[in-house]
């Protein structure tokens, strides 16, 4: 009987890719935890103050993100169910976010569904507007500002960091797509 | 075709999938006497009006709420958007149909 000794090392999607075209530079963000929140039937308002008192920030309002004294950023994709997104390079990251709130809710780790890839640089919004059908101009997406929406044939959260860094999750299988996308954008805008 | 969505704004109905008549929120109770019958009717009898219709519609790609949409199958005309959510709890209060 032969024994055999292996080790099996994580990598994320896109391979830590990087890529920058003219002014514009695509770089997944790698090592972050996401994790869903989401309220139970008629315990929305019970929760918001859960959130707001352990995590010590508002719950966002769908279409907004808030941002906590940890750095956990929470973005408001649906009525009832936010993303807490914050730095957790080890696993289980749902647990540290169940036990900080201990509330009646479902927490469940996205982190190996998504993909993240970051979008910065002059011109962001050009190659953005090519792809994305949303109205992406500073007055009707702030910063802060996360919708889902669909990008190609794919289905993507956009949510803008800075005036010109935008964050792009998408679903794991589509991150190639979504990075072919978004190059493409980029180099017939730049 | 743009679907003014109650939380969101107005969106393009490629982010959409539809679904139908909102007779499908009346779901029958599955104990009564004629419960058979009334699957029947509930899963296949369809009305098909030439113009205002109340449909669902599932905002796949954007917040995955459910929404009813009054829409004229005519002129395409969109003349109210709710969330399907408060159209069932509204009806439950009221206790009639949706």
């Amino acid at each position: 009987m032969s024994s055999f000794k292996f080790s099996l090392e994580a990598r994320s999607p896109l391979d830590l890719y990087q890529r920058t075209i003219g002014s514009v530079t695509l770089e997944e963000v790698s090592d972050l935890a996401i994790v869903s929140i989401a309220a139970p039937l008629d315990g929305e308002a019970a929760l918001h103050k859960v959130v707001d008192k352990k995590l010590g920030a508002q719950w966002p309002s769908i279409g907004t993100s808030t941002l906590t004294p940890h750095g956990h950023r929470l973005l408001g994709l649906q009525a009832d169910m936010i993303f807490a997104v914050f730095a957790h390079p080890g696993g289980r990251a749902e647990v540290s976010i169940q036990d900080q709130l201990s509330a009646d809710c479902y927490v469940t780790d996205q982190s190996d569904a998504f993909v993240v890839l970051a979008v910065a640089g002059s011109g962001v919004t050009d190659a953005l507007e090519r792809v994305c059908p949303l109205d992406l101009s500073s007055k009707a997406f702030p910063v802060g500002c996360t919708l889902q929406t669909s990008m190609e044939h794919i289905g993507v959260t956009i949510s803008k960091q800075s005036e010109d860094c935008f964050w792009l999750l998408a679903a794991t299988s589509y991150a190639g797509s979504l990075c072919h996308a978004m190059e493409t954008a980029v180099i017939q805008t730049q | 075709m743009i679907i003014d969505h109650p939380l969101l704004g107005p969106r393009d109905a490629a982010e959409f999938v539809y679904l139908g008549d909102t007779a499908l929120l009346n779901r029958p109770d599955w104990q009564a006497d004629d419960a058979q019958r009334q699957f029947h009717d509930y899963l296949y009898m369809r009305e098909n009006p030439a113009g205002e219709m109340r449909e669902l519609w599932y905002h796949e790609r954007g917040d995955r709420s459910w929404l009813v949409i009054t829409r004229n199958t005519l002129t395409h005309e969109i003349t109210k958007v709710e969330l399907a959510r408060d159209v069932v709890r509204a009806a439950q209060k009221g206790r009639t149909t949706v």
